[in-house]
């Protein structure tokens, strides 16, 4: 499913933008929290927010937000529940969602992020932090949205963790043919794993485009505050200060053969 | 040789810590790193004195059983990211009960520096994660500890942000504070003095970060990941094109390409 905001208002500014279907879109800027909500449907601004070319509007705004899964960046721990499955009947009742096996569809979500049923009866304050931001996609999950947007999903997750999480939303992408919005202060993640990129900066868009375009202009990167990719940086200087021809590359192994070459 | 300021003996704590032992030296800048669930958050709280049975924790070779948990947390500050409780609405109201005739130099730079100037007339509610750790920070140094314990606080900034609290750690540092900082993210331990990993509730490894840093596949294998220049430090390393590790990527292409 697509995204499209023709002249929308945030915070009064306009966007334009477009996310294409089944991509990993990957956004980077500081204070996005509020305009991943806006793109959440948490609200309906003014301007023109069409979903897969259906204009969304105050009368069919709830048909549209049932389509758009959004996981914040902290682990909300809500008091009066115990449980995992708490927290999905929960969330079940607040999305007014009704199942004929309940339990199915909830099992079904576990399984998906790699969780088994087993999960259902843990106490929720005792789980690990990765294995809460698994339930928070699993519980994300359970409307079967078409949209997924994630705030930082990789914070305080070590690197097992965190190939874990990027392998899941892959698979969401290739498997389930998901739309994943993913929001990581993280350069060098995004610019392994996502196919289009948006730096946010003042409240606005100011870059879009493939990462390969768009992290290579390190210097309009560095003059305005965002983090180049280390493997990038690297490259970048080895040809302004030596004039070496390397190529830009994703993986350390093929940077090492390529300094290699050229030694 | 260095006097011991804090140590946990023979700590076993749920699942999570059975017979472990640490100790820490004074004025010291120490990073904690390690895999998720190998108890990093629970070491700290352990340290605060948050349910640790004060018998196992000494504090200048005192345990606390006869130092008491009250003159420990006077001694002793921790900030776990957004864990605190405001009494005030306002940071200023706040501030108030934190300030006095002593504390009004540290007040003044730590302000200037954390740049919270603009924030005392604000709402406490109002404020963003990273000014409200920021305050948890400024609150835990106006009062002088001798120990300062942070649990993950690089998580929250970006890396030139993170750099700019360090420099203020260090200045504290420099006046005798000791500091314990948990982080997953491994070039964050280089600003440190002392790196010490944990893995299956025990220490793994400790040292200098560097030290730590170049056993490269003991750090791989419990999935932590190294720091791009150091990894590629190694790795060239390995096909003899460095000699020994560079932190600096600028001196690493001159070094290469001389």
């Amino acid at each position: 499913m697509e995204i499209t905001l023709k002249k929308y208002i945030y915070k009064n500014k306009e966007i334009n933008l477009t996310i294409n279907n089944n991509l990993i879109t990957g956004i980077i800027g500081n204070s996005i929290e509020d305009f991943l909500a806006l793109l959440s449907l948490s609200t309906l601004s003014k301007g023109t927010y069409l979903f897969n070319e259906n204009k969304v509007t105050k009368e069919n705004i709830n048909v549209f937000q049932k389509r758009i899964s959004y996981i914040k960046e902290d682990i909300t721990i809500l008091p009066f529940l115990t449980t995992v499955k708490d927290y999905f009947l929960y969330e079940i009742k607040n999305k007014n969602l009704i199942f004929k096996n309940l339990i199915k569809k909830i099992t079904d979500s576990l399984k998906i992020v790699g969780l088994s049923a087993n999960y259902l009866e843990r106490n929720y304050i005792t789980l690990s932090t990765s294995e809460k931001k698994l339930i928070s996609l699993a519980l994300a999950l359970i409307n079967n949205p078409t949209i997924i947007i994630i705030n930082e999903p990789f914070k305080n997750m070590d690197l097992k963790n965190e190939k874990k999480i990027i392998n899941l939303l892959i698979k969401l992408k290739d498997q389930y043919q998901k739309t994943i919005i993913l929001a990581s202060s993280n350069s060098n993640v995004l610019y392994k794993y996502t196919t289009e990129v948006i730096l946010f900066k003042n409240d606005e868009i100011f870059f879009k485009g493939p990462p390969t375009e768009i992290f290579f202009q390190v210097e309009k990167l560095k003059n305005n505050d965002f983090a180049v990719p280390e493997i990038i940086e690297f490259t970048y200087l080895a040809k302004k200060l030596k004039n070496v021809k390397l190529d830009y590359h994703k993986d350390i192994r093929d940077i090492i053969k390529d300094i290699y070459k050229h030694i | 040789m260095q006097e011991k300021i804090l140590e946990l003996k023979n700590l076993s704590y749920l699942n999570i810590f059975n017979h472990f032992n640490i100790k820490f030296t004074k004025n010291t800048f120490y990073a904690i790193s390690g895999p998720n669930n190998c108890g990093k958050t629970s070491l700290i709280r352990i340290l605060s004195g948050q349910n640790t049975p004060l018998n196992i924790l000494f504090f200048n070779n005192v345990s606390l059983e006869e130092y008491k948990l009250d003159n420990y947390y006077q001694q002793v500050k921790t900030v776990i990211p957004l864990e605190i409780y405001f009494q005030h609405k306002k940071l200023e109201d706040e501030l108030m009960l934190y300030l006095s005739s002593e504390n009004k130099e540290i007040y003044t730079y730590l302000m200037r520096k954390l740049k919270l100037r603009s924030y005392n007339k604000s709402l406490l509610t109002n404020l963003s994660k990273k000014i409200i750790i920021k305050i948890q920070l400024l609150l835990a140094l106006l009062t002088s500890p001798k120990i300062l314990l942070l649990d993950s606080l690089d998580s929250y900034f970006t890396h030139e942000e993170f750099n700019e609290i360090i420099e203020i750690l260090k200045y504290f540092q420099l006046k005798g504070l000791t500091i314990i900082m948990t982080t997953n993210n491994l070039s964050t331990t280089l600003k440190t003095d002392y790196l010490i990993v944990l893995s299956n509730n025990s220490i793994l490894l400790e040292g200098t970060p560097l030290e730590v840093l170049k056993k490269d596949n003991i750090l791989n294998k419990i999935g932590l990941e190294l720091p791009f220049i150091i990894d590629l430090s190694i790795k060239l390393s390995d096909y003899d094109l460095l000699n020994e590790i560079e932190l600096n990527m600028e001196n690493m292409v001159n070094t290469l390409w001389k």
